[in-house]
């Protein structure tokens, strides 16, 4: 086990292809930005003290 | 001796068209004469100029037969290139989906403005896909600034904020998933109406975020919102997202004021990271209303984040295959978003919508002792175009993601806002103020607006345009 380490340009390496993307050198730092943004309000957001039963809000109803 | 049509708001041109003041096509041909001499503000994207004259005659035919006239019969409206126009592709701000087949029908909210009496006079510009808060479009230009052409519009819905604010209709609909309606009010200096999540149907529109997409109109006046919001209530099996409330007309109970209501200022999350302009709105907004009191939502910021990488993940899988065959043709600012939030991991996601769903519950708690909660609608005022960074409390952030930092947590849970335009004397730009209610409590946040507006804290004057 080892602690999260957020690396944008190892995600693109690593995404891109499974994805489909060819991410250009003139986006790659927009991405990387984008990347970095959601890291950090990820982080916050998993400091959220959110109990297992806690539903998601999208709750389907048939 | 001619009525001035082009400045009146819809409520007025109605009646002035029901009492045979007025002829509707005189109403539209005006207005399409405004549009056509203002058209460098980059407003619309198309307009329908046949069939609004044919819908106008088919008015002035009604009224000469001695039947019945809508509450808006004649008014021009215009709406957001998202909504299905039929005959037209749904360009939704893109290059990509001009390409599409024309719209077989009108989307619901259109269709319901025009039993109404309105006339449809074209669709407007808007960010591309709607995932931008600024009114810049990487292929029909930016939609601009009214009041100083040389600053933004505020998005998505920017060239409904143009058109209003311009005196090209008084009467526009939008969508808002983060903010896109509350911005370009603030911006332009109107009034914006964004619904309860799930009031109005969003049948036939072009989406992004399913969780958080809402339609809404803007006006000039607050009577007009009304009127609006009246004539698009009522259920539909198109939108699967509706909720099975009962409609809950507005118009009727709009002169009640404010007395009696609970009000209070949103505090910390709300109350930071912005220019003293916002706040100092929020502040004569609050005083004027007699609303001393400060009351926290808790975990806002967390909800600005869990509402931002939901956007970032839906809004991504909804243009995966977009972004694989046709990534040069997108406006690379969005693109690149777009390409993050693909990236993400769908843990990040499930765990803000459980946080939603917290956050949900933990406003309802907050909202039981207040009927009214006040915050800014923007950080600012309107950005110069083309400006990509701004600096908040000594922070430099991206403008447009960051202009709806404090509309995206009220959106998040759906709640409904109204925002309202503040002037500041010497200032040549506006702000906006949001009023914001628990769920399904349109009536409230109007009211609000409405008293406000009576008493001359908020109005939205049209631009001095040469």
């Amino acid at each position: 086990m080892s602690e999260p380490v957020f690396d944008a340009n190892a995600i693109i390496e690593a995404m891109a292809p499974l994805l489909g993307f060819v991410v250009g050198e003139a986006s790659r730092g927009p991405v990387k930005t984008h990347l970095e943004i959601a890291a950090r309000y990820a982080a916050l957001m998993e400091e959220a003290a959110l109990g297992d039963h806690q539903e998601p809000a999208p709750v389907f109803t048939p | 001796m001619s009525l001035a049509t082009e400045d009146l708001p819809a409520a007025e041109i109605a009646l002035a068209v029901k009492a045979g003041a007025v002829g509707a096509r005189e109403v539209v041909t005006t207005a399409l004469a405004r549009i056509e001499a203002r058209k460098a503000l980059g407003a619309f994207t198309d307009v329908t100029a046949a069939r609004a004259l044919a819908k106008a005659d088919a008015i002035d035919g009604a009224r000469a037969r001695g039947e019945a006239l809508g509450a808006l019969a004649g008014a021009p409206f215009a709406v957001k290139n998202l909504f299905d126009i039929e005959g037209l592709p749904t360009r939704a701000g893109s290059k990509i989906n001009r390409e599409l087949p024309p719209a077989k029908a009108d989307a619901t909210l259109v269709a319901r403005l025009e039993a109404a009496g309105a006339v449809l006079v074209g669709g407007l510009n808007m960010g591309e896909y709607a995932y931008d808060f600024t009114g810049e479009n990487a292929h029909d230009g930016p939609s601009r600034n009214p009041h100083d052409p040389g600053h933004m519009s505020g998005g998505s819905s920017g060239g409904s904020g143009t058109a209003i604010a311009s005196g090209m209709v008084p009467l526009a609909l939008g969508s808002d998933t983060n903010g896109s309606i509350r911005v370009p009010s603030s911006l332009c200096g109107i009034f914006g109406l964004k619904p309860t999540y799930g009031r109005l149907s969003r049948a036939r529109t072009f989406p992004f975020v399913a969780s958080f997409d809402h339609l809404g109109p803007f006006a000039r006046s607050v009577r007009d919102l009304a009127l609006a919001y009246d004539a698009m209530l009522g259920p539909d099996a198109s939108d699967p997202a509706l909720a099975n409330v009962s409609p809950n007309p507005v118009a009727a109970n709009l002169e009640q004021g404010v007395g009696g209501l609970r009000m209070a200022r949103l505090g910390g999350y709300f109350a930071k990271t912005g220019e003293p302009a916002a706040f100092e709105a929020v502040e004569r907004v609050a005083k004027a209303l007699g609303a001393a009191r400060v009351v926290e939502f808790p975990q806002a910021e967390r909800a600005r984040a869990s509402g931002y990488l939901i956007t970032m993940v839906e809004g991504a899988a909804l243009h995966l295959e977009r972004l694989r065959k046709r990534g040069a043709d997108f406006d690379p600012d969005v693109r690149d978003r777009l390409i993050a939030g693909a990236m993400l991991p769908g843990g990040w996601v499930v765990k803000a919508q459980k946080f939603r769903s917290w956050f949900r519950h933990a406003i309802g708690e907050v909202m039981k002792d207040f009927d009214i909660v006040l915050a800014p609608a923007t950080p600012c005022r309107a950005p110069r175009l083309g400006q990509k960074t701004m600096v908040l409390d000594g922070q430099e952030m991206l403008v447009r993601p960051n202009l709806g930092l404090f509309t995206q947590p009220i959106s998040f849970i759906g709640l409904p806002v109204a925002t309202v335009p503040v002037w500041t004397t010497g200032e040549r730009l506006p702000i906006g103020v949001q009023i914001i209610a628990a769920p399904w409590r349109e009536d409230l946040v109007l009211r609000v607006a409405r008293a406000l507006e009576a008493q001359g804290v908020v109005s939205a004057p049209i631009a001095g345009i040469g």
